[in-house]
């Protein structure tokens, strides 16, 4: 991959994949500034395993496998689970009303608390799930069964509806 | 299985505050320069070392320095085999998959207990080696050199032993615990994952 194309490459995952790439380092680590430096590190690691980009999966399957891995190795270096910490205040996005903001906020608090507490491999699952992977990029992402997708899924939302209880 | 909740967790889950994606651009940029300048100095440093000892190889006529220097040169290169021979495996995993991940951090701290072992019994080595070879060079050193030039030079060289080996000791002591610990967590997170 020439220089040019790696560097269009980035800028597209960064534009597109933002988002995701945020979401993935709140739910390894709750402290601000940590998760700031994970975010970067992300980058960095895709920057660096773009030219392993062959195009055979989608990009965003791509950026969530390095996010992933490179998460792992955040707890690795911190060497401690990630619960623990508040909220960020720049979390979420301003929103039209206060009061909104303020009820979001909260569900978001609870519910990153709540997936943070999951074992590892439920985490990695819900986390892809919940931004809309399919069953099958979770596979390709995680590099497991579809059947194991499926398994630690379900037991994923059990453990979530039991620590987060049925808002319905 | 009920959809509400996982519904609500989703919308919860997707409202993102917007990232800085410049910034991060900015930092990518810097630390690929950083990098990118660490390994050329690391590089330079290297070949300088090399083209000193070469340097001094040509230049001196005294027999017994020029043993040291190509003593000298030799150990560069081999050290730098040693630790590659022993770094084998250690860079790339089978795959990207977080498991297999998990295992090579679990190998690269079984590495990196076995280059700190390695280090100490090359210095050590190193040491003995050294005082052989002083022991046996000392009557010529003595003539050579002088008295004088030569207390100075055996007390310059103490007094850089010294600090650099505590140094390396502090920084074992430290840095030891710290792999333990790691690999502890790469085990229990690769536990997590197994055991699903």
């Amino acid at each position: 991959m020439n220089r040019a194309k790696r560097d269009r490459l980035f800028a597209d995952a960064l534009r597109d994949h933002a988002g995701l790439v945020a979401r993935v380092a709140r739910s390894y680590e709750a402290d601000a500034a940590r998760c700031e430096e994970l975010r970067q590190d992300i980058a960095l690691a895709l920057w660096r395993a773009l030219p392993a980009f062959r195009g055979e999966a989608s990009l965003a399957t791509f950026v969530a496998r390095i996010a992933h891995n490179r998460g792992i190795d955040h707890m690795l270096a911190r060497q401690r689970d990630p619960q623990g910490a508040a909220l960020a205040e720049d979390w979420p996005d301003p929103l039209p009303e206060p009061v909104q903001r303020v009820e979001i906020g909260e569900r978001q608090s609870r519910l990153l608390a709540a997936i943070r507490t999951l074992p590892l491999g439920m985490r990695q699952v819900v986390t892809l799930a919940l931004e809309g992977f399919s069953h099958q990029e979770i596979a390709s992402v995680l590099d497991i069964e579809t059947n194991a997708v499926d398994a630690r899924l379900s037991r994923a939302r059990r453990r979530l509806r039991d620590l987060l209880g049925d808002p319905s | 299985m009920n959809r509400e909740p996982w519904d609500d967790w989703k919308a919860a889950w997707r409202e993102t505050p917007p990232v800085d994606v410049a910034r991060l651009r900015r930092h990518v940029d810097g630390k690929r320069k950083r990098m990118l300048c660490f390994v050329g100095l690391e590089c330079l440093v290297s070949l300088l070392v090399l083209v000193h000892l070469g340097w001094r190889y040509a230049t001196v006529n005294d027999g017994s320095l020029l043993g040291l220097i190509a003593c000298g040169a030799f150990l560069v290169v081999a050290t730098q085999l040693l630790m590659l021979a022993l770094r084998r495996g250690a860079w790339r995993s089978k795959s990207t998959a977080p498991a297999d991940l998990l295992r090579l951090t679990i190998r690269r701290c079984d590495i990196g207990r076995r280059l700190i072992l390695a280090q100490w019994i090359c210095s050590a080595v190193c040491l003995v080696a050294f005082g052989a070879w002083f022991a046996l060079e000392y009557p010529a050193l003595l003539e050579s050199m002088g008295r004088d030039r030569l207390d100075f030079a055996i007390k310059v060289n103490i007094a850089a032993q010294i600090p650099v080996t505590l140094a390396l000791a502090a920084w074992t002591a430290w840095y030891l615990p710290r792999l333990r610990r790691r690999r502890e967590m790469a085990q229990r997170l690769l536990a997590e994952l197994d055991g699903e």
